[in-house]
């Protein structure tokens, strides 16, 4: 490409023609936009990070440092301690974790046999079901959250795991089902045949074949349904409010900055627990996190 | 170092948020609990939850077998057993104690099993087609799926439908029939309309006009990052693993980091106004720039979905486009304008379609940033409003039906006279 560009311009310096001048210009741009947008995506972390280090009072009297001290940094294990302990996030973090692990392994449960059957069996209603999947994947969560709050205080589910888990899977089955269908369609049939007239059942085809086939899929399904349920707080707040022993981290977090006489810091550690293991479990396995994104595009 | 006192939930009673309107008070549902704890239900609860979980676990493992002319009370014992343990540990499951967790999963497991046992043998038809029990596997494994989104997505749509139109507050809940038809009225829109002269219609437009500038912003945005990281450099994995950031970090922690910044006492962008000469702005709360706030914190959040999608497409393109473009003389601005940006067309509006539709029903971004004030109270803050600072679920509703019925027909509109067809 650059040979072609010497020879249709072959005089140099920026001037000599719009072409040169241009790709100056393009050049400089570039070299701005990309400066502008690593500081607009990461300085927030860091900043996290930052203010979480400092103790109010340094805060107060220096807004802009912009590297804690040295003594700044030891403090942070304390600060974390502190959140952990005596903010009770230890046990937001336990109730988040208890509440995505089990909507990531009911959601995979009941989403692959349903992928199953939408990609290789053959029934009447094939199509209403597919339209019918990404309908209910546009809905607004708002509009349904008022209708469930009623009920769900009616028969007494408000508070409850169960009821959060219930919501968490209808929220992500339809993207779940959607993903794992795509991709399943690309597996060739012949394989999943051939353990059939092997003598396998259809469920020991299923088993010993497609899903061990469909592993990144299944790996980007979980890490998109267990992202969604970990960072999830609209529902967080309208069923889990009255029972701070359910609350889960989104949860506990909001309420700990509505809360008075919290330090920042205290908040910002608060804010790196809920973060960290998402932006790790992103560059850990970044290919799969990424690929859920755009398949699924987490709702939001 | 003092620790400060463990945080109990009593600190988290009625506070007055911003502005003192009364639609300002967000954590009043500590004390809402006195209205709703109503009846014992537990009991329908158990049933219901049986119910649920035995068809959710049972009809799958019923179905499998039957198609395959295995033994199918075989298969539907071991449904039920996975679904009646399933929903029990579920029904009695108050708390997210894992030892509670535990001992439910292993007392009511053995039940099920127990149950399992009177299931009758099943009927397995020898004359049923191939074709007809390949339908059936089906639609025995697509059902758990149906089941829960009918009974959370599709039954509370049609339900929030009639609660618009019914007197339904949180205080009158425990004594009102959900399922009765006598008390229909349009009072509920007539009062979320008129009760503040005019003040919807505002809002109306200042909703429509956030999810509007936003998305284009947000799309505007992510197409420069896929312009500049489209080419190699050192370091572009990483440089595009950070550009995502903003979209997989929690909502809370990010609202809460912009809350921060722009503080007016000691946020970074006030301090260094105030270093530049400038005056401080409380920019989430001051008319005007809250608006220009919020709109700012969605376009940041939400780019990078646009960068993904429209990085994707162009490096999809084939390079000898560029090429030949290059010979026949066409400069870069050249080579943007008629060459990426028409290939990227489609992509553009399959964008601006779901970033529209979920800017527009999104709760979370506004609320924890300001609460919706000075003037961002956009619907969904509204709904939620609606629904706990004025304990009011019809007139909840009926905001939530009106923003269902504009998107519906801002949907429409767009579908009707701006898809653009796929090449």
């Amino acid at each position: 490409m650059t040979s072609q560009a010497q020879t249709v311009t072959p005089a140099n310096g920026i001037f000599a023609s719009r072409e040169n001048f241009e790709t100056f210009i393009a050049r400089v741009l570039r070299i701005m936009f990309l400066i502008f947008f690593l500081v607009i995506t990461a300085f927030p972390f860091y900043w996290m990070v930052n203010m979480a280090a400092r103790p109010y009072q340094d805060i107060a009297v220096h807004p802009t440092r912009l590297i804690p001290t040295a003594d700044q940094w030891q403090e942070l294990p304390n600060t974390f301690q502190a959140v952990w302990e005596d903010y009770n996030f230890k046990k937001y973090v336990q109730n988040s974790l208890i509440l995505s692990f089990l909507t990531v392994l009911l959601t995979l449960v009941i989403s692959i046999p349903g992928a199953y059957a939408a990609t290789r069996l053959e029934f009447k209603l094939k199509n209403v079901m597919s339209t019918g999947i990404l309908l209910v994947y546009m809905f607004p969560a708002v509009v349904i959250s008022i209708p469930l709050f009623v009920v769900y205080t009616k028969i007494g589910l408000r508070g409850k795991v169960s009821g959060m888990v219930l919501i968490y899977m209808s929220a992500t089955l339809p993207v779940s089902l959607y993903m794992l269908r795509s991709y399943f369609a690309t597996i060739p049939k012949d394989l999943e045949e051939a353990a059939l007239i092997d003598g396998c059942t259809r469920l020991q085809a299923i088993v010993r074949v497609t899903i061990p086939l469909s592993l990144p899929a299944i790996v980007t399904v979980a890490l998109y349904v267990w992202m969604i349920a970990w960072n999830e707080f609209l529902y967080a707040l309208l069923f889990l409010l009255d029972q701070p022993d359910n609350w889960t981290l989104p949860l506990g977090l909001q309420q700990l900055t509505k809360a008075q006489e919290v330090d920042i810091s205290y908040l910002m550690a608060g804010s790196l627990v809920i973060t960290v293991p998402v932006i790790l479990i992103y560059l850990l396995l970044e290919r799969f996190v990424t690929a859920g994104l755009t398949a699924g595009a987490v709702k939001g | 170092m003092s620790y400060p006192t463990p945080v109990s939930p009593s600190l988290f009673r009625m506070e007055r948020g911003a502005g003192g309107d009364s639609c300002f008070e967000y954590t009043g549902v500590c004390r809402m609990s006195s209205y709703l704890d109503i009846f014992d239900f537990s009991i329908l609860q158990l049933i219901l939850y049986v119910a649920l979980w035995a068809i959710i676990g049972g009809l799958p493992g019923f179905y499998m077998f039957y198609s395959r002319n295995h033994n199918p009370r075989m298969g539907a014992r071991l449904g039920m057993i996975t679904g009646i343990g399933l929903g029990v540990m579920f029904a009695g499951m108050e708390s997210l104690e894992p030892e509670e967790i535990f001992n439910n999963a292993l007392f009511l497991w053995l039940w099920a099993i127990v149950l399992s046992f009177f299931i009758p043998r099943g009927t397995y038809n020898q004359t049923a087609s191939i074709r007809q029990s390949v339908a059936d596997l089906a639609y025995g494994m697509l059902l758990p799926t149906f089941l829960i989104v009918m009974a959370i997505v599709v039954i509370p749509m049609i339900w929030n439908v009639l609660f618009a139109f019914r007197p339904i507050t949180l205080r009158n809940l425990q004594s009102v029939d959900l399922f009765s038809l006598d008390d229909l009225s349009l009072d509920n829109f007539d009062r979320v309309i008129n009760a503040r002269r005019g003040r919807f219609w505002y809002l109306l437009r200042i909703s429509l006009f956030y999810t509007f500038v936003g998305s284009l912003i947000a799309i505007v945005m992510g197409l420069i990052a896929a312009l500049i990281v489209k080419d190699k450099f050192p370091g572009r994995g990483v440089y595009r693993g950070i550009l995502l950031f903003p979209y997989i970090a929690p909502v809370v922690a990010v609202a809460l980091i912009w809350q921060q910044m722009l503080n007016a006492r000691l946020g970074f962008v006030n301090e260094l106004i105030a270093d530049a000469g400038g005056t401080r702005t409380d920019f989430l709360t001051t008319q005007g720039w809250a608006l220009a706030a919020v709109i700012a914190f969605q376009a940041w959040r939400y780019f990078p979905f646009a960068f993904l999608f429209i990085l994707a497409r162009i490096q999809a393109m084939p390079e000898e486009l560029y090429e030949a473009a290059q010979v026949d003389g066409a400069v870069p601005s050249q080579r943007l304008l008629y060459i990426t940006l028409p290939q990227l067309r489609s992509v553009f509006g399959t964008l601006f379609l779901l970033r529209f539709i979920w800017t527009f029903n999104k709760f979370e971004d506004i609320f924890l940033l300001n609460g919706g004030a000075a003037n961002t109270e956009v619907l969904p803050v509204q709904i939620y409003n609606w629904l706990f600072a004025r304990k009011n679920i019809g007139a909840s509703s009926a905001v939530a039906l009106i923003m269902a019925a504009v998107l519906l027909l801002l949907v429409g509109i767009y579908f009707k006279w701006f898809l653009v067809e796929e090449e």
